[in-house]
């Protein structure tokens, strides 16, 4: 068992720069969201639920792996 | 500071405040030897009283400085912050529980060797009027550390 925490990363702040300059508010608004959670995301300080992140990656266009990722810190 | 934030704030310093102020005629009142529960009833209702207006006036005026957040409806994060809260006051309420069962039984064993030491003897009797406050005093720790966490949590990720 590894002892440190696994990381699960974004693209949010990227792919909204990409779109249009799309803001937090306007994605918070497309997946039913607060903007603060959408800042918590972006800065890594919660982990949204697979639904959650299923409605930001279809704002987006893109798969769910295009927008998040899965950092483990034991991975060499 | 989001509305959330302020919000939980603003209802833990209310909190502080009603709490200092009831338990501190609490134990002025057990120092004194002059328990009178009607006095502290109607000192308890009208705190009561005081924290739901301030309540009430608190969250019209954290509102009104940001009044698009206020009508933000909860979301996902905000529920699970709110659960892990209300975990952390559980488990606080559970010592406290716990503390309060241990003391009853304490003074079944050395009840009476306080006995001598009637200033200290008040403290750990077990009058209705301690025992009620203790629980009491341990419900608004459970508060206190629920809002804390939570606050935490809103601070420092989820």
């Amino acid at each position: 068992m590894g002892k440190g925490k696994p990381r699960i990363t974004n693209r949010i702040r990227q792919l909204r720069l990409e779109s249009n300059q799309m803001t937090q508010q306007g994605l918070a608004e497309q997946v039913g969201v607060t903007r603060q959670t959408v800042i918590a995301i972006e800065n890594d300080r919660y982990s949204p639920s697979l639904e959650v992140a299923f409605r930001i990656a279809r704002v987006f266009g893109v798969g769910l792996e295009d927008v998040f990722g899965y950092a483990d810190s034991n991975a060499e | 500071m989001s509305f959330k934030e302020k919000s939980i704030l603003g209802t833990l310093l209310l909190v502080l405040w009603v709490a200092a102020a009831y338990f501190t005629k609490v134990v002025a009142m057990l120092a004194a030897g002059d328990v009178d529960f009607v006095a502290l009833g109607k000192l308890a209702v009208g705190l009561i009283i005081f924290f739901i207006l301030v309540e009430i006036a608190l969250h019209a005026v954290i509102a009104a400085g940001s009044p698009k957040e206020a009508l933000e409806i909860e979301d996902e994060r905000d529920r699970l912050i709110e659960l892990k809260g209300e975990r952390m006051g559980g488990l606080l309420l559970g010592i406290g529980v716990a503390f309060t069962i241990g003391h009853i039984a304490m003074h079944g064993v050395f009840g009476d060797r306080t006995s001598s030491y009637p200033e200290i003897a008040r403290f750990f009797d077990n009058s209705p009027f301690v025992t009620a406050n203790l629980l009491l005093f341990w419900l608004t720790v459970s508060e206190v550390g629920k809002y804390v966490s939570q606050l935490l949590y809103y601070r420092r990720g989820v």
